[in-house]
């Protein structure tokens, strides 16, 4: 751009935040880039992941077995959903949802894994259509830093929600954005005969979320004769931020209340 | 100065609702003189029915609301009543608007310990007077502002006394929508961030005269805590009559009504500046043939937005029969009072008072009872199920 119209530009934008206040409009390049995400509690996850979390304003889908870890690394995620930013001015603890829809939440665990309960909703639809309508009401009353979705092979089970589902995701992910909500969806694995029977049945969140991570057990932590808890593979297949393939590794540890062992 | 603010919330719907048990929570409106919705229930403002909508409007956001007329005389008597058993002690009481009134204490009691036993008599008196369903909220504070934003955070039943010094820590997280501005000016407000009292205190001051005007102004010294109105016990000084003369007489009823806003537009200026609105309304209409007629504009609330002033006196001149043609107009401000605030229309949520179980009431409503919230009863028992219990987020439940 040369001198003349960079001159004009700047008296334009100088008139019009004159008239209407300095944050109507900025230029691009004054703009810092914010980086708006929740710590995994894993430090190692938290790197590899680039940003130093998951995202807030989007989607992130948790995909393994049973005893993957990825309702605990979830919990731990709520937990730090919690806690109120650094930067923020007030010290009011944020609230999160859960959508329980396998209505198999355990308030005890979700306390030993830190979550405020106080400051924690749990909801039990009775359908899926109605848990997607109360998920969009949750996003748009703006009092949520994070919500739960428990899970995603629940709200598949009825073919007239998972359509709606589908249809409504991209409307969710512009909602998620206007609002700061983090959205965290966990799915079950599929055996590889159902995913050629019927497809991957989470093609459309895998599209439209920014971070998906499968989640595997690796081996049991045992220590004198006690099982003392596990160790997960987290492996980035989807991510805005950093280059997919690459694998962390996580143990998480009961005793008292469950605890995040950094590995390596 | 010690003042007290006595507001009993939804008053005229608490009247209808007293009236006619059967209504108790449904959603309710009320029509005014002037076919417009005067007040909403609770139940169907959060249905989306809000003041100053047609009954067609009203219908079309909430199917269910039941619309019936607003029984002016009964409510002036209660409001009458009302009025007199604040002023049975022989105080200053300042009428604000409907079952909402200010009581200068000055001479009585200066501190919380002395006015309590006497805000707590009042309040036993009203309830006594109006029954249990319309019990009033009491706010005290030495100005009053910050007294009826006291009363505003109270619940029914309960006071809620400011000292001095805890002015500041009380006004600075209470929503910035408790003051009476006009709604441009929340609205710009909104936009630019400015969601709390303590926020806008903040602003320095020659920015808000600037972007808001005198009424602006006013408001930040209001949310600073420094109010010194005083209780007016007596009707508000209105400005002399207005009289226009038609030479040639008219018959247009547009002529007519331009005329009228032309001539009221300084005065409304005024009033908007002092946070100020009309309450009663007069036009005296002389005609060529020698008959008169008198408008009354009675307004629910204090008024000062021009757009709705010309809607009522519209609508009062189309459905009035002219004898013949329009010779002089006299116009009379014969009430004026404070301007009420109206968050509920502007804002979805209100950010300062929100809370996880207000979200839930509200969600319970359309859904039904599907929101839990989780409680530890007995961390150390050996069973888990035994650890912790499940409660429902009911509306008897919420703190509001």
């Amino acid at each position: 751009m040369n001198h003349t119209k960079q001159k004009r530009l700047d008296f334009t934008i100088t008139g019009l935040q004159r008239r209407w206040g300095t944050r109507v409009i900025v230029p691009a390049r004054e703009v810092q880039p914010e980086q708006r995400v929740v710590s995994t509690g894993f430090l190692e996850l938290d790197r590899l992941l680039g940003s130093g979390g998951i995202p807030l304003s989007a989607i992130t889908l948790f995909s393994g077995q049973t005893t993957s870890s990825k309702l605990t690394l979830t919990y731990k995620i709520l937990r730090r959903a919690q806690q109120p930013a650094t930067t923020a001015r007030s010290s009011r603890v944020n609230s999160v949802a859960i959508l329980d829809l396998s209505a198999s939440s355990d308030p005890d665990y979700v306390a030993r894994c830190g979550i405020d309960l106080d400051h924690l909703l749990l909801v039990r639809p009775r359908t899926g259509k109605q848990a997607i309508d109360i998920l969009g009401d949750l996003i748009r009353s703006r009092q949520l830093s994070a919500i739960l979705l428990d899970s995603l092979p629940d709200l598949r089970t009825d073919p007239v929600a998972a359509r709606y589902f589908d249809h409504l995701l991209p409307q969710l992910c512009l909602l998620l954005k206007a609002t700061g909500c983090a959205l965290i969806i966990l799915d079950e694995l599929q055996a590889p005969w159902l995913q050629w029977l019927a497809g991957t049945r989470s093609s459309a969140i895998q599209h439209c979320a920014a971070l998906h991570v499968e989640l595997r057990r690796e081996r049991w932590i045992e220590s004198e004769g006690e099982l003392r808890g596990y160790q997960a593979e987290a492996h980035i297949l989807k991510s805005q931020r950093t280059r997919p393939g690459q694998v962390a590794h996580i143990a998480i540890e009961f005793n008292e209340t469950v605890h995040a062992r950094d590995t390596w | 100065m010690s003042v007290l603010s006595c507001r009993v919330p939804d008053f005229l719907i608490g009247l209808a609702q007293r009236q006619e048990p059967k209504w108790s929570g449904l959603p309710l409106a009320l029509l005014g003189a002037d076919e417009r919705i005067s007040a909403v229930s609770p139940e169907a403002r959060q249905s989306g029915v809000a003041v100053q909508m047609s009954a067609r409007q009203a219908q079309m956001r909430c199917p269910e609301v039941v619309l019936t007329p607003l029984n002016d005389s009964a409510c002036q008597t209660e409001q009458s009543a009302f009025v007199g058993t604040l002023a049975e002690c022989g105080l200053p009481v300042e009428v604000q608007t409907w079952g909402a009134a200010y009581v200068d204490l000055r001479e009585v009691a200066g501190t919380a310990r002395d006015v309590q036993p006497i805000c707590a008599e009042m309040g036993k008196q009203i309830r006594r007077l109006l029954g249990a369903p319309l019990s009033p909220a009491l706010g005290w504070d030495t100005g009053k502002f910050t007294a009826h934003a006291a009363s505003s955070c109270a619940r029914p039943g309960h006071m809620r006394l400011v000292e001095h010094s805890d002015e500041e820590r009380f006004l600075n997280p209470l929503s910035i929508t408790l003051l009476p501005l006009p709604e441009p000016a929340v609205l710009q407000l909104k936009w630019l961030g400015i969601r709390t009292l303590g926020q806008f205190a903040r602003l320095p001051t020659t920015a808000v005269w600037q972007r808001f005007g005198k009424a602006g102004k006013l408001a930040q010294r209001w949310a600073i805590g420094r109010d010194d109105r005083p209780v007016n016990p007596t009707v508000q000084a209105a400005p002399l009559p207005i009289s226009i003369d038609f030479d040639p007489p008219t018959a247009l009823r547009n002529q007519a009504l331009e005329a009228t806003f032309a001539a009221l537009h300084p005065e409304l200026s005024r009033l908007a500046d002092r946070l100020q609105g009309l309450r009663h309304l007069r036009l005296d209409l002389r005609f060529a043939e020698g008959s008169a007629r008198v408008i009354d504009c009675v307004f629910v609330e204090p008024v000062c937005d021009e757009k709705r002033l010309r809607a009522t006196v519209s609508h009062q001149l189309q459905i009035l029969e002219w004898a013949a043609e329009l010779e002089t107009l006299r116009v009379t401000l014969l009430e004026i009072g404070e301007l009420v605030p109206r968050q509920l229309t502007l804002f979805e949520i209100d950010e300062a008072r929100s809370s996880l179980g207000e979200l839930a009431r509200k969600l319970s409503n359309r859904y039904g009872e599907l929101f839990f919230q989780a409680r530890l009863t007995d961390e150390r028992h050996a069973l888990p199920e035994r650890r912790s219990i499940f409660s429902a987020l009911s509306v008897c439940s919420v703190n509001v």
